[in-house]
This record gives structure tokens, sequence and C-alpha cells, in this order.
């Protein structure tokens, strides 16, 4: 079963093409590393799967539901509005810039969503939060506001905020370029044992370390276009697409 | 605090500037005549003809037994001059009884101040209580005309936007005036009986429109990662709004929102326009009615004092909300 697929996605933003017709799905548990140049569309193909950018043409399945077909810019089929929600919430993102909430705490941060969305009352959320906290290593941060603490502890944390949702599927993008270059390892520590411990995830990842070690499945996009697709050996080893062992060659 | 202080010192040096400045100039020949006054003059001593008198003084009425004159001023400025020709005129051995000791001794500036207090209090109050009411209720109506100016919807955005056009592109002067005088014209339903409810309806619909700006300006510096984030989340817009945005944007409010406070504690000044007595309306009746440009400096020093509590509370807001930073 797949939890997340796309058919043909197509995105434009007015004349340009950023991605054109994007055919990807990642199965329960497995972890999908999308790897490429600068501008290929990464970022894009992450946001449009969660409804941060509609997409122009194309099919999104969540949990092998159409949860909505496009078509050149007008909406084909859309499910209902509050499954459409629910599908969505089985996402849970994790940004370049991290996006923490910076008026709350480390644990308001946490259960904010649980708390307005899920419906979870306050105390049940706060012990939530400490668990979310506690699994990225964060415990003694519970009551700090995100500017006290590091980049990576940023990172974790906003992790942690978005496993409190429990999602089905993480997306990434690009979780640790933000990061000065000592605080990359600890969030790729709690990536790899979120990847253990059975999460699905989509890894838009400049880091080929941990793409070839934690991922199960590689995609090399390039001008909007998933190039090549296929296990980390292959892809690493022996690319065939041109731009693809370029753009390896370019950064190995 | 040392707002406070620096607010209070500048009050005190005022206040005793003024009464130095008028201690030189307070004497017989000045102009500030309070009350009416009764002179006698005895010219037991040298010869001063009635009749020249007469003739010199304009406006006093005379009495006279034997060699005393008795001369009753009525209140107004000339009879100073009146009063230094009656000078003029003694010899030595002459004697001047002054009868009523106020025309002489000329009230000191602190005294003069003190009695013009209630008045300018009491003016004040109709300012700071203006200001502050007409301010909070413009901060409810503002934050919808910002969600409006910001909002996908074609007719709440563009009904947000003519109505900003509107009241910051005429005149407060005049709104306030077509608010007290122009809505009666249109349908005596429209009427608004108090003076004061006219100006406090003027100023919410047009502070609104300045704030729905600072508003707007606040929410759209707040990152739209923030939004995304929010979004990726599963809040609602709204719910985005409410606990994401909008307590972000409290903060960058604070700074433009106090400064709102105190020009619009100065534009009070004209509710004049409809005969409102704030305090800077009620000053300029004293200067006339007193010819003295004395009760500035107490004036000047209220609104000082009013600017430097708004400044101090927002002072601390800012500081209480910028604790997460
Ligand atoms: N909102 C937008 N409006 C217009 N163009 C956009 C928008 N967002 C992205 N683009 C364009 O789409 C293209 C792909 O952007 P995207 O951010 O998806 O690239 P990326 O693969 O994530 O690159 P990077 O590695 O730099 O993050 C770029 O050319 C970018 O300029
Ligand atoms: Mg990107």
């Amino acid at each position: 079963m797949s939890v997340v697929r796309t058919e043909n996605l197509c995105k434009s933003f007015g004349q340009l093409e950023v991605l054109k017709d994007v055919s990807l799905s990642v199965e329960q548990g497995e972890v999908l590393a999308i790897i490429g140049p600068s501008g290929a569309g990464k970022s894009t193909y992450l946001r449009a799967l969660n409804h941060l950018e509609t997409i122009t043409s194309g099919k999104l399945y969540i949990d092998d539901i159409l949860v909505e077909e496009w078509h050149h810019g007008h909406m084909k089929s859309k499910l209902p509005h509050k499954e459409h929600a629910r599908l969505l919430l089985k996402m849970g993102m994790v940004f370049q810039r991290f996006n923490l909430f910076p008026h709350l705490t480390a644990a308001e941060n946490v259960m904010l969503a649980p708390v307005h969305v899920g419906g979870v009352s306050k105390t049940e959320a706060r012990k939530l939060a400490e668990e979310q906290l506690e699994k990225v290593g964060l415990s003694d941060k519970i009551n700090e506001y995100p500017s006290k603490l590091s980049g990576g502890q940023q990172q974790r944390m906003a992790i942690a905020r978005a496993l409190a949702m429990h999602p089905e599927i993480m997306l990434f993008d690009e979780p640790t370029s933000a990061l000065d270059p000592e605080l990359v390892g600890e969030v790729l520590g709690v990536m790899k044992n979120l990847a253990k411990s059975g999460m699905t995830m989509i890894v838009v990842t400049h880091e080929m370390g941990f793409a070839r070690e934690a991922a199960n499945r590689v995609v090399f996009m390039c001008d909007g276009v998933a190039a090549e697709e296929g296990s980390p050996d292959e892809l690493f080893t022996n690319p065939q697409n041109p731009r693809a062992k370029q753009f390896l060659q370019s950064i190995l | 605090m040392r707002k406070a202080a620096v607010v209070i010192a500048a009050v005190l040096i005022m206040l005793a500037v003024s009464s130095c400045a008028s201690g030189s100039l307070s004497g017989l020949y000045e102009e500030d005549v309070l009350r009416p006054a009764r002179v006698k003059l005895d010219f037991s001593g040298d010869s001063v003809t009635l009749t020249s008198l007469k003739g010199d003084l304009l406006t006093g009425t005379f009495t006279a037994s034997g060699d005393v004159v008795e001369i009753t001023f009525p209140p107004a400025e000339a009879h100073a001059l009146g009063l230094r020709q009656v000078m003029n005129g003694l010899r030595s051995g002459d004697k001047i009884i002054f009868e009523d000791y106020t025309f002489l001794r000329m009230p000191s500036a602190l005294e003069k101040i003190i009695s013009w207090m209630p008045a300018l209090l009491n003016a004040s109050w109709i300012t700071l209580s203006l200001t502050v009411l007409s301010v909070c209720a413009a901060l409810i109506l503002s934050v919808f005309l910002a969600l409006g100016k910001l909002s996908k919807n074609f007719i709440t955005r563009n009904l947000s936007n003519a109505y900003v056009f509107f009241f910051r592109g005429t005149p407060l002067l005049m709104q306030i005036f077509f608010i007290y005088y122009g809505l009666p014209l249109i349908h005596s339903a429209l009427t608004i009986q108090s003076r004061y409810m006219a100006a406090f309806i003027a100023f919410t619909l047009n502070i609104a429109a300045y704030v729905a700006e600072i508003i707007r300006a606040a929410i759209q510096s707040i990152d739209k990662g923030q939004m995304e984030a929010s979004k990726a989340l599963g809040l609602s817009y709204a719910q985005a709004m409410r606990l994401v945005i909008i307590p972000q944007a409290y903060r960058r409010m604070i700074p433009p929102i106090c400064n709102e406070f105190v020009m619009v504690l100065k534009d009070t000044s004209l509710v004049f326009v409809i005969g409102l007595m704030d305090l800077t309306s009620q000053t300029r009746k004293i200067q006339s009615s007193n010819n003295t440009t004395l009760v500035f400096i107490p004036a000047m020093a209220l609104y000082l004092v009013m600017t430097s509590v708004f400044t101090s509370v927002f002072n601390r807001l800012e500081e209480r909300l910028s604790r997460y930073e």
C-alpha cells in the first residue's frame, strides 16, 4: 500500500514549469530521498504534496485515496473538505528554516496542534509534548523558547512538533542545510532513529551520506523531472542519467 | 521610570522659570487687573486738581470728600494706565491708600496656575478619555479592517480598502464636523446629541483606518514560514492567525500604536470645531480672557504627563511581550 502517490503531477508558476509529470509513490515504512541541483523543484514537490502549493495538473493519492485531481489549473475532483483535511493530517512536515513558533516554548510549540486541531486536552497534550521532546533528546528544554536553542536543537524540536500529530509520513525539506556543520549529525541521528522505528519518510537532502545509509530508494530530480530512481547503491555508484552523473560527481 | 523623572523635572523647571519671569514683571503697572479695585488718594501734601485728574483717569469713578479722592476701577486693562497717570500727578506727602490689596499685589505665576488648574484638569480629562476610548474602540474595528485588507475575498478586501482610503484621505477636522453637523442634515435620525459622543465616533472611525494599516503591516511582516508551518500542522487560516500570527504581530504593533496614541492625544484639539472643551481649547480660552501666555506652560506640562503615561505603559508592554526574543 502506498502512503503517498502522485501521478503526472505538474506545477507551474505562471509560465515557469517547475514540476513536469512527476509520478512517484512511497510505500509504508519506506524512506525516499530526493536529491538534485538547486531549482530542480524538490521543495515545490514536497509543498505540493502537503497542499502548501496548489498543483496545476495531475493526481495526488494519500493511502490510495484520490485526494485531488487537477487538469491545467482546473480542479477535476477533490475530496470533501473534512476528509481532505483529515488525509492531509497524515503528513508531517519539517522545514529547512525550522519555522518554529517563536512566541511559544518548546512544549507549547508541540502542544499547539494536538490541542487545537487534534482536540486533545491540555494535560494530555503536555504529556505528549514531554514524550516527543524526550524522543528527540530535548527533555531539558521543555520550557525554553526557540530563540534560546541552537539550530540543531530547534530542528529537533520541529521534528517533535510534527510527530506530535502522529503522522503516517514525514516530509523533510533539507532539514540540515540551515545548520552549522557540527550540528548536522544530531538532527540526522534523530531522523535515522525515526526511519528505524518504521516511519515512512520523504527526505529532500544534500546529505549523500544520509541518503546512502538511511534511504531505501533515491530519486534524482532535475529541471522539474524525476530523472532517475533507484536504490542508493545503484544510483550513487552507477547513475544512468548524464545529469545525475554530473551532479553526483560535482558533490561527492 | 527614568522617563517619568525627566518629565517631572521638566515640569518643575517650567514652573520655576515661569514664576521668576513674572516676579520681575509684577508690580503696580502690570496690566493684569483681576478684580475691580478701590484706591484712595490723599492729596493733603500738595495740590493736584481734581479736574486734571478727571481728565486723566478715563474710566474710573471719583468721589471726593475733603482732600481724599476715592477712585473705583472697573475690571479692565486700561485702568493701570489711569492709575499711572494719577501717580505721576502726586507730590511728596500725598498718600495712596489701597483698599483692595489684590490690585497691587499680582498673584504669583504659581497662584495663577493653581487657579487655572481645575479648568485645565477638567479639560485634560476630556482629552485623555477621548483619546483612550477612541483608540481602544478603533483597535477592535481595525483588526477587522486589517483582516479584510488581507482577505482573498474581493468584496471584503475592497470594502476595507475603500474605508481606509476615505478616512485617511480626508481631514479629520471635516470628519468631526460632518458627523456632528452634517449627519443630522442627511436624516434627523442620524443626529448625535452629545458633542463628546460625536467626537468619539469621528475619532474611532478615523483612527481605525490608521491602525488597520499598522496591523496589516505587522501581520505581513511575520515570516511566511509561520503560516506554512501552521497549515502543515493542520491549523485553519483563522486558527493560524489567532494562535500564531497575531500574537507575534502584537509586539511589532506596539511602538506604532503607542505613537498613534500620542498623535491622537494632540489631534483631540480639533474637537473645538464642535465646541467641545478639550485641553487645548481650554488653554486658549484662559489665554485670551486673561491675556497671558503663561497658561501654555501648565497646559504643555499636562500634555507631557499624559504622553509619558502612554509611553511608559507601552514600553512595559513591549518588554513583557519581548520575553521570547
Ligand atoms: N512561489 C514561487 N513563485 C515563482 N517561482 C517559484 C516559487 N517557488 C519556487 N519557484 C521556482 O521554482 C523552481 C523550483 O524551486 P524549488 O524551491 O522547488 O527548488 P529546489 O529544488 O527546492 O531548490 P533548492 O535546492 O535551492 O531548495 C525555482 O526556479 C524557483 O525559482
Ligand atoms: Mg528547496
